[in-house]
């Protein structure tokens, strides 16, 4: 490399070897090793602009922008999650229909002590569904 | 800097594509800063940066999906879509031009770095922004987004030399505007 394109490079990208072109950041140092003196007057000038525009102030993603980037993510269309067999949406309907059963026929029993048993069981056993009826509703 | 090869950005867009929240989350952590970077420093106003960030993030999700590796990495598409929102608002200041430049300081790195340094920041901020369009660019790409000359050329749509031509010119420009600086 000669003087001449040392000096476009670091007039071009600054004085910070990282910041050079890959494929001639080699060819630069070695000039800059071999020609000290000259590499550093040129290297001057580039470092003044390099330092000016470090202090361009940083600006700083905040986290209200993080939370506003990541709500704008569209919500992913989710096919609606397979009811489990063995609880229904409409089981907790069928089971408090039996206790408002149960207590119906439990409060008839305190006013009438009527021991009707069987007359509960009963109604419980037709407002669950059988497990045969959860399997095939799930 | 950026180098070439292989697209370092491929498995978490791939990720984000499938709806994997912790690639969403990896890709906002790596891309948010640049992107707000890239926009302060192309439009010197710190709310308008936050828009164009967040518009960005917006066609990334609407994009992912369907992005396809190719020539251009991940990273270089976003600074061509960031680039274009910038333009779109740069135009619409040259359109309908305000009386005021909004000349905000940006409060926390002012706090932190003493109000000298803050002024001097905002002093180097405006040159940067007094500067034409195509090397103010130029000089955001290559310095503060630290694009490969390869990369950067590319995004402008220029050849390498031409690239270099703008940033020698930005730079000059610079430290003319800035001469006194250097004296005191």
């Amino acid at each position: 490399m000669d003087a001449q394109r040392f000096e476009s490079l670091t007039a071009a990208y600054g004085a910070d070897p990282a910041r050079w072109p890959q494929a001639e950041r080699e060819a630069a140092l070695a000039f800059q090793r071999e020609h000290r003196a000259q590499a550093e007057r040129l290297l001057f000038e580039a470092r003044m602009i390099d330092a000016a525009l470090a202090e361009v102030p940083i600006q700083v993603a905040t986290a209200d922008l993080r939370e506003r980037v990541l709500a704008s993510v569209p919500r992913a269309k989710t096919k609606p999650e397979r009811r489990r067999h063995f609880m229904p949406a409409w089981l907790p309907g069928a089971g408090l229909a039996a206790a408002c059963a149960v207590g119906v026929l439990a409060g008839s029993m305190a006013v009438e002590r009527v021991a009707a048993p069987v007359q509960a069981d009963q109604l419980v056993a037709e407002a669950a569904p059988t497990m045969d009826e959860l399997e095939v509703a799930g | 800097m950026a180098r070439e090869g292989t697209d370092p950005d491929e498995d978490v867009v791939r990720r984000v594509a499938r709806g994997d929240q912790a690639a969403v989350q990896a890709l906002v952590a790596r891309k948010l800063p640049r992107m707000l970077s890239l926009a302060r420093r192309m439009l010197g106003d710190p709310a308008e940066a936050e828009d164009v960030a967040q518009e960005v993030f917006l066609r990334v999700w609407k994009h992912a999906p369907s992005w396809k590796p190719g020539k251009a990495r991940f990273d270089t598409w976003m600074h061509r879509v960031a680039l274009n929102l910038c333009y779109d608002r740069l135009r619409s200041k040259r359109e309908h031009p305000v009386a005021e430049p909004p000349d905000r300081p940006d409060p926390a790195p002012g706090a932190e770095r003493g109000l000298e340094a803050a002024q001097l920041g905002a002093r180097v901020e405006r040159a940067l922004q007094a500067l034409p369009e195509r090397q103010r660019e130029a000089i955001v790409l290559c310095h503060y987004q630290e694009l490969s000359n390869i990369e950067a050329a590319a995004l402008l749509g220029i050849s390498v030399e031409a690239l270099e031509s703008l940033l020698s010119r930005g730079r000059r420009a610079l430290r003319a505007a800035l001469a006194d600086m250097a004296r005191s």
